[in-house]
């Protein structure tokens, strides 16, 4: 299996802070890698650099082998992104706003039906789609905004707290979503704190704490080296 | 270049909201209306004008005042009852704003050249302009008694001298010059003109600018506080296309308003100024302003639009670093508060004082505000300075690209999403 993204040695500072030290991890194709920790542990901070938008201090982001601060074009046609609690533009309809991201994500009009399909069928959002964003439920909202993620098959899909905020059914849609996505050859960064949603969802792990790495694996070996029951478990064990 | 439009569409879509249309074309209609409504009083201004006459003097008294009266556009009628209070009531009834008393023994008096006095009651029934305006030639009715008694007068004691001569014995020819152009008429019948041509473009400058401003800091403060920012910066479009996105597409929607505003203004203007000029008078103004070099020309026009887009481009792009620092959409007001300021001043400065007389210091720190040189764009379109404005708009360039360079930057870097001014107290 390849790589798809590989994390080297990853620093980022804000002023005197130091958010992320020394962070590295890979994930492979296929695959559903999960950043847990705590609120303020550096997750999204991490999320935001492999999606373009932060500098690293120090350290290396490549994806498909490519270092994406060289290479920021070319890579973000291979990932997309969504942004822990994001919105979308309420004056436009659900549609509206999936026409928009395909433009922006297709290169020709075939390319951008085919996205439009996928996210149609992603988002099951069907009739309500002609209605305007503002109208819509957080579930509603975050469906739409997962199916913009992924319409255009991305490389790596960067979810950060995919199911933050909603309900039990929203969340295990989205999660189901997630899961079969992966299997059709999409690597998934995600972060979360929520553990069950961490050993459903997730093929490997780190849990971070304060910036740093603590462990990482399976969730069974996380479990096992530590002799926890269960994630929480294994997070309170290396956090304290 | 597809992803560019795209971009600019989609602004577009989330600026023109019905939230936005709506208070627009209310607008529109109000200024119409307030227009019509002002066109319609001021030619109930221009129609003769009822007063109500008591007299209690001779019949020659009556046939004397009413005559200067009706020579000044009045109306007259008479009340031949010797009741003040009742004259008045009756006024009221009929909705007479003013009503003069004759006095008993008025023209003998004037023979024996005794000073005399007319009682005026003023039947006020609203506070208006127009209301004051109707007064106001009242007053004027008196002045042209008293020149018609004191001409008498003078008639009666220097018989050899006419009384007009007597009074005004120096007579002023006005000319006013422009550059080196010089034409027989009033300073202030040209003023008045070109005061009634132009105001309302400054009005609309400042509007539009300050909503244009205001428009783009909210939309980036928007996308940044509901991360479709962080959507859109991690997609596969440049940053710059993206500031020139919003750019334009907030250039666009500004330029709407502008003409919307334009059309409102027009309508009120046209009310307000409708029966004030009749057509010759308008027309030999027009002649005296030609011959002083003061005409727009089409190219006057291009420039000044120019003027006003680059001072709405540079207001733009100012105002999405604004937008940047914003810590969430309701701290935008404060943020862009500098940017109102920047505007206000020149705005204040250049149409309201004496700006050639002002110390070089204040001139150049006007000269230096970039939102100054569409203002001072309309006063060099009539007098056709065009190297004046082309330097102007020169200057908005270059300041419009430092500003577009800085967005870019900061929208190339970790400021886009750590960049942000705190209100709060810190604690």
């Amino acid at each position: 299996m390849s790589k798809v993204l590989e994390v080297k040695n990853l620093n980022k500072n804000y002023g005197d802070i130091q958010a992320v030290k020394d962070v590295s991890f890979d994930i492979n194709e296929n695959e559903i890698f999960a950043l847990v920790g705590p609120n303020g542990a550096g997750k999204s901070t991490i999320l935001k650099i492999v999606a373009t938008i932060l500098n690293p201090t120090s350290g290396e982001v490549l994806i498909n082998g490519k270092n994406i601060h060289h290479n920021a074009d070319s890579i973000r046609k291979m990932i997309s992104y969504l942004p822990e609690e994001a919105g979308a533009y309420k004056n436009l309809t659900g549609i509206g706003y999936l026409e928009f991201m395909a433009d922006i994500y297709a290169d020709n009009i075939q390319q951008k039906k085919e996205y439009l399909e996928f996210a149609k069928e992603i988002s099951g959002l069907k009739d309500r789609l002609q209605s305007k964003i503002a109208t819509y439920s957080k579930g509603m909202t975050r469906k739409l905004l997962l199916a913009r993620t992924v319409m255009s098959r991305p490389k790596l899909a960067i979810l950060d707290e995919p199911t933050s905020g909603l309900d039990i059914m929203n969340g295990y849609e989205i999660r189901t979503v997630i899961k079969n996505l992966a299997k059709t050859g999409m690597a998934v960064l995600l972060s979360s704190h929520n553990m069950l949603e961490i050993e459903f969802l997730s093929d490997r792990l780190a849990l971070i704490n304060k910036g740093v790495i603590k462990t990482s694996g399976t969730a069974e070996e996380l479990k096992m080296k530590n002799q926890a029951k269960n994630l929480e478990e294994v997070f309170m064990k290396i956090a304290l | 270049m597809k992803k560019f439009f795209v971009l600019v569409k989609k602004e577009v879509k989330e600026l023109l909201t019905i939230q936005m249309i709506l208070p627009l074309i209310i607008m529109v209609i109000v200024f119409g209306f307030i227009g019509q409504v002002m066109s319609k009083e001021t030619a109930k201004i221009a129609a003769p004008q009822s007063i109500l006459l008591l007299n209690q003097d001779t019949q020659d008294s009556l046939d004397t005042i009413s005559g200067i009266l009706k020579e000044n556009n009045f109306t007259v009628s008479v009340f031949d009852k010797n009741d003040v209070s009742e004259v008045i009531k009756e006024a009221r009834d009929k909705r007479i704003p003013v009503v003069m008393v004759i006095p008993e023994n008025f023209s003998q008096g004037l023979k024996d050249f005794q000073p005399q006095q007319l009682s005026m009651y003023k039947v006020v029934q609203d506070f208006s302009l127009m209301a004051s305006a109707r007064y106001n030639m009242v007053d004027q009715a008196v002045k042209t008694i008293n020149n018609y008694f004191s001409d008498e007068w003078l008639k009666e004691k220097v018989g050899s001298i006419k009384p007009e001569i007597l009074k005004t014995p120096i007579a002023v020819k006005e000319f006013v010059s422009i550059d080196d152009k010089v034409a027989n008429v009033s300073f202030s019948a040209v003023m008045g003109f070109i005061q009634k041509q132009t105001t309302f473009i400054p009005i609309v400058l400042f509007l539009v600018i300050i909503m244009a401003a205001q428009m783009v800091a909210m939309t980036v403060a928007n996308e940044k506080e509901n991360k479709t920012f962080e959507i859109l910066l991690s997609s596969p479009v440049s940053r710059k296309t993206i500031i020139f996105a919003k750019l334009v597409g907030a250039g666009i929607v500004a330029l709407l308003f502008a003409a919307t505003y334009m059309i409102g203004f027009r309508y009120y203007m046209q009310g307000m100024t409708g029966g004030a000029l009749s057509g010759n008078e308008a027309d030999g103004i027009v002649s005296s302003l030609q011959a002083l070099g003061v005409v727009v020309t089409p190219m006057g026009y291009v420039l000044l639009g120019s003027s006003l887009f680059l001072g709405v481009l540079v207001a733009l792009a100012i105002a999405i670093i604004l937008g940047i620092l914003a810590d969430s959409v309701k701290s935008v007001q404060a943020v862009t508060t500098p940017l109102m300021v920047l505007i206000l001043l020149p705005y204040l400065l250049v149409n309201f004082t004496d700006f050639g007389g002002l110390a070089p210091f204040a001139k150049w720190m006007i000269y230096a505000i970039p939102f100054s040189h569409p203002f001072l764009a309309v006063g060099n379109l009539m007098t056709q300075d065009y190297v004046s404005i082309g330097m102007g708009i020169a200057y908005q360039a270059v300041i419009f690209l430092f500003f577009v360079v800085l967005a870019a930057k900061i929208f190339s870097s970790d400021k886009i999403l750590t960049l942000k001014l705190n209100f709060k107290r810190k604690k």
